[in-house]
């Protein structure tokens, strides 16, 4: 019986050398970076961009291609690489602006549905064409395919971009009390690179053609409370000082507390309030100390990004855009007056209240 | 080996978490979601106590014979035949159980590693360490549960990662989906708690100071249900309640989407590791099904119908080839086990109420 056994065991074990899963690298072409498009009659076009097999070829070779679904493009594209292709390391995809104003969801099924499939990828609306801009060099770099996605972690930790995997995307597709937004992407010719533009707000699953610009997505990213290592605020604080640039001052918030309420009976009203701890990082005319400007600095502060925060806001009550995801926060508290079909209205109509408390709590280690 | 073929009340306790706990809880969350919505946690606790209440009838019946096994207490209650046919059909339901742990096991490695190996291979993969843990006698199989019980403890390390952007508002409104939804949640709830009837068969073999170990063992289902909440709740947090409904796995789901500074795609790594917990839970119902036979064909020993058991649930349960069919068969099989943990039970403790007067008339 017991030697029985081993034999199975044995002959079992012969079982465990061989696999039918294995993928094996050499055999495979990774893809970091692509690129889509609407093409002609409805189809997609697939621009994917992979690094050199060969390490004497310093570039990246994009190929591009078309079919009905986007499986369907990456099958054809298959027709063109000598290995397999494979998307499993996916680091970013670049959305045209056109194809992002239909329902996107449409477009990254696959992603979510393939197991293997990284779902920490990025994603960006570009300017104009997606292929155009993959197919333009880089300047300075080597590598196109990592490119692009570290162009967006970059704008991630500088606080301009909130970070927005496929999966956040995904929950925010889903949740009918929020929107999506996405890096928003354009080539710059003459300096050979690319150039994140700022935010793009989409509208449930389309992209509304509206743009957060930096200085105001750093804000939303604020208030959103996804800020990267560092955020850094530059405005004009004087007029008439000598040369120009001792007008300005920059801030960088060390520390942030936001919270967003919605209250009110029959009419909501949101209430958002922020507290920022400041540090001066650049402003030449010296002696905030000294000449204890400080209180005056912190309200000068407090308008300026109130003032600011207005902006931004309207440009997302404009886009019909509930980033911020006001809506999550009626369907929670205020159940009773939460429609989904109508709650964009509601939302366009809704007054906000914005509060900023700043305080000054460093300037550096001179006064 | 230790012959006495006795555990104590907190082996018994690990027996039956293990038991409960299997490849189901991490499907689990989506299937009440879809049903309670944001709600799911609070079918889960009302499950929980439901499945509480029936563990207190099992003691309640079991310590009225504490003699007896479970078969032996049905025996006794319906006679001989009736006891044999009931028994029969018990050991049909642990197939049909067993049949669905397998596929389920098959399909979730399948779609998730292992997309390309044909299924037999995984399944023989998976039985062989099963055959060789259910051969053996309880202490050993419980010892073996104590082990491995460290291991529960990695998913809820891992899914405490979601806590650094949590979405609470997303369980709100508390009770936002109403009563009706939350009590027809209670079902797939329920469902997911199966495992607790191993309580029935398992308690015969705690034989010193019965009332308060029993009482340990009663533990577990507590234990499991507020496990489940916990993942339901941190599922809750990180999908929204429509994206929930869609992912059919939204544990590894959560896990493929973290990223770790060296790590990624934990999900496959977690699968490997809960492939063990998955296992132990077929071992209890293999020696179930094994020793079902056993007391049915009246043998001394369980071994070769463990054998005998394996062979039927193995290639039964390369039949289902659809994901429809597996579903379909879920379908039938999870209200069946209803008749099983809790009308069967029920029956024989109200017949049992009767036949102890009997008894005593007759002693008298």
């Amino acid at each position: 019986m017991k030697k029985m056994f081993l034999l199975f065991i044995c002959g079992a074990a012969l079982f465990l050398s061989s696999c039918w899963d294995e993928r094996l690298l050499k055999e495979l072409q990774l893809v970091y970076t692509v690129g889509y498009d609407v093409g002609e009659n409805g189809e997609v076009d697939v621009t994917s961009v992979v690094p050199p097999l060969d390490p004497a070829i310093k570039n990246d070779t994009a190929t591009f291609k078309t079919g009905h679904t986007l499986r369907d493009a990456r099958y054809n594209a298959d027709l063109n690489v000598s290995e397999h292709i494979d998307y499993s390391k996916l680091q970013v995809m670049l959305l045209e602006d056109e194809l992002a104003k239909q329902d996107i969801y449409s477009f990254l099924d696959v992603l979510y549905r393939n197991s293997r499939n990284n779902l920490n990828a990025r994603m960006a609306v570009v300017e104009g064409s997606a292929s155009d801009i993959l197919f333009q060099p880089v300047a300075s770099q080597k590598s196109k395919s990592e490119y692009y996605s570290g162009l967006i972690e970059s704008a991630e930790l500088i606080s301009v971009l909130p970070p927005v995997s496929l999966q956040t995307a995904c929950t925010l597709m889903f949740d009918p009390g929020g929107d999506l937004y996405l890096p928003y992407v354009s080539y710059d010719k003459e300096m050979q690179r690319a150039e994140v533009k700022g935010l793009a707000l989409f509208n449930e699953k389309k992209f509304t053609g509206k743009i957060l610009d930096p200085s105001l997505s750093t804000l939303f990213t604020v208030m959103s409370n996804r800020q990267g290592d560092v955020m850094r605020f530059t405005r004009k604080y004087t007029e008439n000082e000598e040369p120009e640039i001792a007008n300005y001052m920059t801030v960088e918030p060390n520390s942030s507390d936001v919270s967003i309420k919605v209250k009110g009976e029959s009419a909501l009203t949101t209430y958002i309030k922020v507290k920022l701890k400041l540090n001066i990082v650049e402003y030449s005319p010296n002696h905030i100390l000294a000449e204890n400007k400080i209180p005056a600095i912190e309200k000068w502060w407090e308008k300026e990004l109130e003032k600011d925060s207005e902006k931004m806001i309207q440009v997302l009550k404009s886009a019909k855009s509930d980033a911020l995801g006001i809506g999550r926060r009626v369907s929670a508290f205020h159940p009773e007056q939460w429609d989904e079909k109508t709650w964009k209205d509601q939302y366009v109509d809704m007054p906000f209240e914005i509060d900023f408390e700043v305080k000054v709590v460093g300037t550096g280690i001179i006064d | 080996m230790n012959a006495k073929n006795e555990i104590t009340g907190w082996q018994l306790f690990f027996l039956i978490v293990q038991t409960q706990v299997g490849v189901g809880i991490l499907s689990m969350p989506s299937d009440i979601g879809k049903v309670a919505k944001q709600d799911a946690w609070i079918s889960m606790m009302l499950a929980g106590i439901l499945v509480q209440l029936i563990i207190l009838m099992y003691i309640f019946l079991l310590s009225k014979f504490p003699e007896d096994t479970y078969y032996g207490i049905v025996n006794l209650c319906f006679g001989t035949i009736v006891g044999k046919v009931i028994m029969s059909t018990y050991l049909l339901y642990f197939i049909g159980v067993l049949i669905a742990s397998m596929t389920s096991f098959h399909h979730t490695i399948a779609t998730w590693i292992f997309t390309d190996t044909p299924k037999w291979i995984i399944l023989l993969l998976f039985s062989i360490p099963a055959i060789y843990m259910a051969r053996e006698n309880i202490v050993l199989i419980a010892r073996f549960k104590m082990l491995i019980s460290f291991l529960l403890p990695i998913l809820i390390f891992v899914l405490a990662w979601v806590y650094i952007q949590p979405q609470f508002l997303y369980l709100l409104p508390i009770g936002g989906s109403g009563v009706s939804a939350i009590i027809s949640g209670i079902k797939p709830a329920i469902f997911s708690l199966m495992g607790f009837e191993a309580f029935l068969f398992f308690a015969f073999y705690v034989k010193t100071d019965r009332k308060k170990e029993l009482r340990k063992g009663a533990l577990a289902t507590a234990f499991v249900t507020s496990f489940y909440a916990f993942t339901i709740i941190t599922t809750q947090v990180f999908f929204h309640i429509k994206e929930l409904i869609v992912v059919p796995y939204p544990v590894l789901y959560i896990m493929k989407a973290l990223k770790f500074t060296i790590l990624e795609r934990i999900d496959l790594l977690f699968i490997t590791i809960w492939m063990v917990i998955a296992l132990s839970s077929f071992i209890s119902y293999l020696y179930i099904s094994a020793n079902t036979m056993e007391q049915l064909l009246s043998k001394k020993n369980h071994t070769k119908m463990v054998y005998i058991v394996m062979v039927f649930a193995f290639f039964g349960s390369l039949v289902p080839s659809s994901l429809l069919e597996m579903k379909t068969f879920m379908q039938v099989l999870l209200p069946v086990s209803l008749i099983f943990t809790v009308a069967i039970p029920f029956l024989t403790m109200i017949v049992s109420f009767f036949k102890k007067s009997a008894k005593k008339e007759k002693s008298a």
